[in-house]
């Protein structure tokens, strides 16, 4: 007595067709994406959106300055000098407090370090 | 006649799914995302873009030797620390590893300057001195992911005196020609690094993630249909959203890190070809004598064996092992998969060398 194969599953046929797809999709879309005219193509038109940027920045910079407020350049260079503060606070903090001192490591009991790998 | 019964469990089947779909997709649209990265740990350094944490110990005796995992400069940590049962820092605390990360945060405007050589001069020896102060110790084994298995790399080859007991790089190119794709994208002829660095100061993370999504351009497309699909799945979808979120959560990176990233490394595949220098130091990898573990994917789109598989070769370590496992570039590291592949065999390489 012979079993009799199991009836075709439509809903995974749709899963399997699905995974075909998809295969398909990276095999060729990978092709296109790595094709020298699709390279040129994306980065021209990241080049425009970079030069209307740089142009925008430019324009904004100088209303700024018409206006008597900082400009973008000014906000990065304050920020690069509270970083530097705040570098010369951490090497300070370093220096005076030893390290697992920290206020912000509470004491924990540390776990002794004689561990061995379980034997085969 | 004989299909009869088995179509008829299949549309039953499919029926309820149907059912179980409209109810848990209302919950998924409303429920958060869950909470990745929350495995207890102190902070000990947040220096602008650079966090070094150190986790919990969740026994009481541990391996003698910390672990130090180096996170890839595009991407979050937390790939490393899932969810409760999903967590590779988790696991290995469980084995008895005393676990620090390397993780970044996205870099500052003002950081736009930050270079390699600060990542592999200043970072990495920032980190493995505190890991050595935090533990008493002087061996450290660095764990690399993607990119920070070359940051790993490079700084091992440069501080031959620093302690390291083990290296292990997860999915690491050292051969950027075998990135096909990423070639491409980044061909010189038409990528003006210069003017997008100059123009922008930092390179943007949506930038990289087009970049990313496009090595795999009907892969969203598919995944948000197997998504649907499989609405009624909780354990499917509790995966699909822990790396859905992870894989779009991708980090800017410093403007002259990555101008130096495509010049030296993709265009002039200079660490392959022992050219390559930080602040003026010849890199040679033969340096690196410490046991080493290189773990590659077979289905790796992103790093693929081409670009991965010299490591092995050109790292002068007596004792060296290539682990080949099955799995994509992040389900190697995380997911169920991982579970079940790369833990237990990182585990049981790692714990004799860590005595």
């Amino acid at each position: 007595m012979t079993t009799p194969p199991p009836s075709p599953d439509p809903f995974g046929f749709l899963r399997d067709a699905l995974g075909q797809w998809e295969k398909l999709a990276n095999e060729y879309g990978s092709k296109i994406v790595a094709s020298p005219d699709f390279a040129r193509t994306l980065h021209k038109t990241g080049a425009v959106g970079l030069q209307a940027q740089a142009a925008s920045h430019e324009g904004m910079a100088k209303l700024l300055s018409l206006a008597n407020l900082p400009s973008r350049t000014d906000l990065e260079v304050i920020a690069e000098r509270l970083a530097a503060v705040e570098a010369s606070l951490a090497r300070i903090e370093a220096a005076i407090v030893p390290p697992g001192a920290a206020p912000t490591a509470p004491a924990r009991p540390k776990p002794a370090r004689t561990r061995r790998p379980p034997s085969p | 006649m004989s299909e009869g019964p088995d179509l008829l469990d299949h549309a039953t089947r499919e029926f309820e799914r149907a059912l179980q779909r409209r109810v848990k997709g209302i919950d998924y649209l409303a429920s958060p995302a869950p909470a990745l990265g929350a495995s207890a740990k102190d902070v000990l350094i947040a220096r602008g873009t650079f966090r070094l944490y150190h986790y919990h110990a969740q026994v009481d005796d541990v391996y003698r030797v910390p672990i130090l995992l180096v996170m890839a400069t595009t991407n979050r940590g937390y790939i490393f620390d899932m969810v409760p049962g999903q967590s590779l820092v988790e696991f290995l605390l469980h084995r008895g590893y005393d676990v620090f990360m390397v993780d970044w945060d996205a870099p500052r405007a003002d950081e736009r300057h930050l270079s390699l050589k600060d990542y592999v001069l200043d970072f990495l020896p920032a980190a493995v001195a505190r890991v050595k102060a935090e533990s008493g110790e002087d061996d450290v084994t660095v764990a690399g992911y993607c990119f920070g298995g070359v940051l790993a790399a490079l700084w091992a080859a440069l501080h031959e005196d620093a302690g390291l007991k083990n290296l292990v790089t997860f999915t690491t190119p050292v051969d950027f020609t075998g990135m096909k794709q990423f070639q491409a994208w980044a061909d010189r002829r038409f990528f003006d690094v210069d003017r997008l660095v100059d123009t922008l100061g930092n390179c943007p993370a949506e930038m990289l993630y087009t970049a990313f999504d496009m090595l795999r351009p009907g892969a969203k497309i598919a995944a948000n249909l197997r998504l649907w699909d499989n609405l009624w799945n909780d354990e499917f979808v509790r995966g699909y959203r822990m790396l859905d979120r992870w894989s779009g959560d991708m980090l800017p990176l410093p403007g002259e890190y990555f101008r130096e990233t495509i010049k030296t490394l993709m265009w002039d595949n200079a660490l392959h070809e022992s050219r390559m220098t930080v602040a003026g130091r010849s890199v040679d990898l033969s340096r690196i004598t410490a046991p080493f573990l290189h773990v590659t994917a077979e289905h790796d789109h992103i790093v693929p064996a081409a670009a991965s598989a010299p490591l092995v070769d050109m790292v002068g370590s007596l004792d060296k092992t290539q682990l080949v496992l099955k799995g994509g570039h992040v389900s190697l590291v995380a997911g169920a998969n991982a579970v079940r592949r790369l833990w237990p065999q990182l585990d049981s390489w790692l714990g004799p060398r860590s005595l």
